[in-house]
């Protein structure tokens, strides 16, 4: 590997582990600013020293928390200008992809055929990662019914941000799903994407193709035994679409893809108590993320001990919450968070679920992402 | 509890709550300035010399970012000091 191509790969693998780290910055110094305007509410109208030294330090933690926003900022214009670079400069799209999230190759279930209407809607560019565009053998089961039963698995990419968000919404809302891809009349699909937060959907249409190793879903009706394609499919292939490639999909955050499928705004927190996300999933889906620095061992007491012989915690990584379970025993109440994997089963990874007790969420987890109250803000 | 007891304590709770949030944060940045680094140095000796238009930028682009990164690091550092000399304060 020429030295140009392994800088490539390297500003490739450094995109991918910003994403979710930025995010997160930026949701810690939001949460800073906050927390110093409450404190400058106390201190003001305090007399003497207490009052000339509180303001000032309100002073400096408002300009740390605007300091570290900038940061961030500054953190994605460079892993965006670096991801560029590599993809302008790598040989023959050779350059291996070290996102987080990722799995190898799906086996394809349906009949592919070529289809010259792939010629009549815009494709996102694919890469070596992704494989070829392959037309789909069957249209797409776009039902809320179906929607619901299915289970997410993603593809070559590390958009495991994106697919988590997807299982969250399947999960939460499975109408809300299906309304975000439709089938057009000319054998096309649409997909309705809002901008932004409180603007209107806009639609992207694309052929009845995807690469080889886009996401797909696991559907009841194969026994969870194979993949195939599906609406994760088509949100997957628009997203790429509206950023240009599904190597932009690497690291990309699912409370910006949460916020592209419903409109609504959705952000980042540190984890609240597992008791506050069981009333947060009465109204939101919710989306955790694992520490980037997680050793991907056996782990936990109490019910993760039991599980841990099947259960990996997959480090730097989006999972979507299934439930939050009160469990009552002779000491007291305790409470379990499942989390589903975006990944799907794997013989490697174990189980696609993990159950966790709350110590172990708290040691493992160190963000989620969740609509704000009231619609916001965040 | 006196009335002036009272906003004290409400006082250092809320301070302790902001030295935690500047704790994440400064751990964040430490951690996404070692990750910045190495691959900020690779660049800077693949192509830093030779780099022109949007090269050149996207090798400004990762500097400022280290640069900014540096910048917060102080920034969390001066509102610490701050924050513990209003604690001592109070």
């Amino acid at each position: 590997m020429s030295e140009l191509t392994e800088l490539c790969a390297e500003l490739e693998h450094l995109a991918a582990q910003l994403g979710r780290s930025v995010e997160q910055l930026r949701a810690l110094a939001r949460t800073l600013e906050r927390e110093a305007e409450s404190l400058r509410g106390q201190v003001t109208g305090t007399s003497g020293p207490v009052g000339r030294v509180g303001q000032a330090t309100v002073d400096a933690l408002v300009g740390a928390a605007r300091a570290s926003e900038q940061s961030a900022q500054d953190l994605a214009a460079a892993a965006s200008a670096g991801l560029e670079y590599a993809r302008r400069n790598a040989s023959g799209g050779g350059a291996p992809s070290a996102g987080s999230g990722r799995v190898a190759g799906a086996e394809a279930t349906s009949d592919f055929v070529d289809n010259d209407a792939a010629e009549a809607a815009p494709q996102p560019a694919a890469d070596a990662a992704m494989g070829p565009y392959l037309t789909f053998g069957q249209p797409l089961p776009l039902d809320a019914a179906t929607i619901s039963t299915s289970r997410s698995r993603q593809g070559a990419r590390g958009d495991c941000g994106a697919v988590a968000a997807c299982d969250g919404l399947r999960r939460y809302d499975p109408g809300a799903a299906a309304a975000v891809v439709t089938a057009e009349p000319d054998g096309l699909y649409a997909v309705h994407l809002h901008p932004a937060a409180g603007t209107g959907a806009e639609t992207i249409r694309l052929s009845a193709s995807a690469p080889e190793r886009a996401a797909k879903s696991f559907y009841p009706t194969t026994g969870g035994q194979s993949a195939d394609w599906s609406w994760v499919t088509m949100v997957e292939e628009a997203l790429a679409e509206r950023k240009g490639s599904y190597e932009a999909l690497d690291g990309l955050g699912p409370a910006e893809v949460l916020t592209a499928l419903t409109g609504r705004a959705f952000g980042y927190s540190a984890p609240p108590r597992l008791e506050t996300i069981a009333t947060l999933l009465q109204r939101t889906p919710v989306i955790a993320g694992s520490k980037a620095d997680l050793d991907p061992a056996p782990f936990g007491n109490g019910p993760s001990k039991r599980r841990a012989d099947h259960e990996v915690i997959v480090p730097n990584h989006w999972y979507s919450v299934v439930t939050v379970a009160e469990l009552v025993g002779p000491g007291g109440s305790s409470y379990e968070i499942i989390l589903e994997n975006p990944w799907g089963e794997s013989s490697a990874q174990g189980s696609a679920y993990l159950h966790l007790d709350e110590a172990t969420f708290f040691n493992s987890f160190d963000v989620t992402s969740y609509e704000g109250a009231n619609g916001g803000p965040w | 509890m006196s009335e002036d007891n009272s906003h004290v304590r409400q006082l250092q709770t809320h301070l302790a709550q902001c030295l935690r949030t500047v704790e994440q944060i400064s751990g964040e940045l430490q951690a996404l300035k070692s990750r910045l680094q190495p691959v900020s140095d690779d660049v800077e000796r693949v192509i830093g010399g030779t780099a022109q238009g949007t090269d050149a930028q996207m090798v400004s682009s990762l500097a400022a970012a280290a640069q900014a990164l540096e910048k917060s690091l102080g920034g969390c550092a001066h509102a610490r000091s701050m924050a513990e000399r209003l604690r001592g304060a109070l």
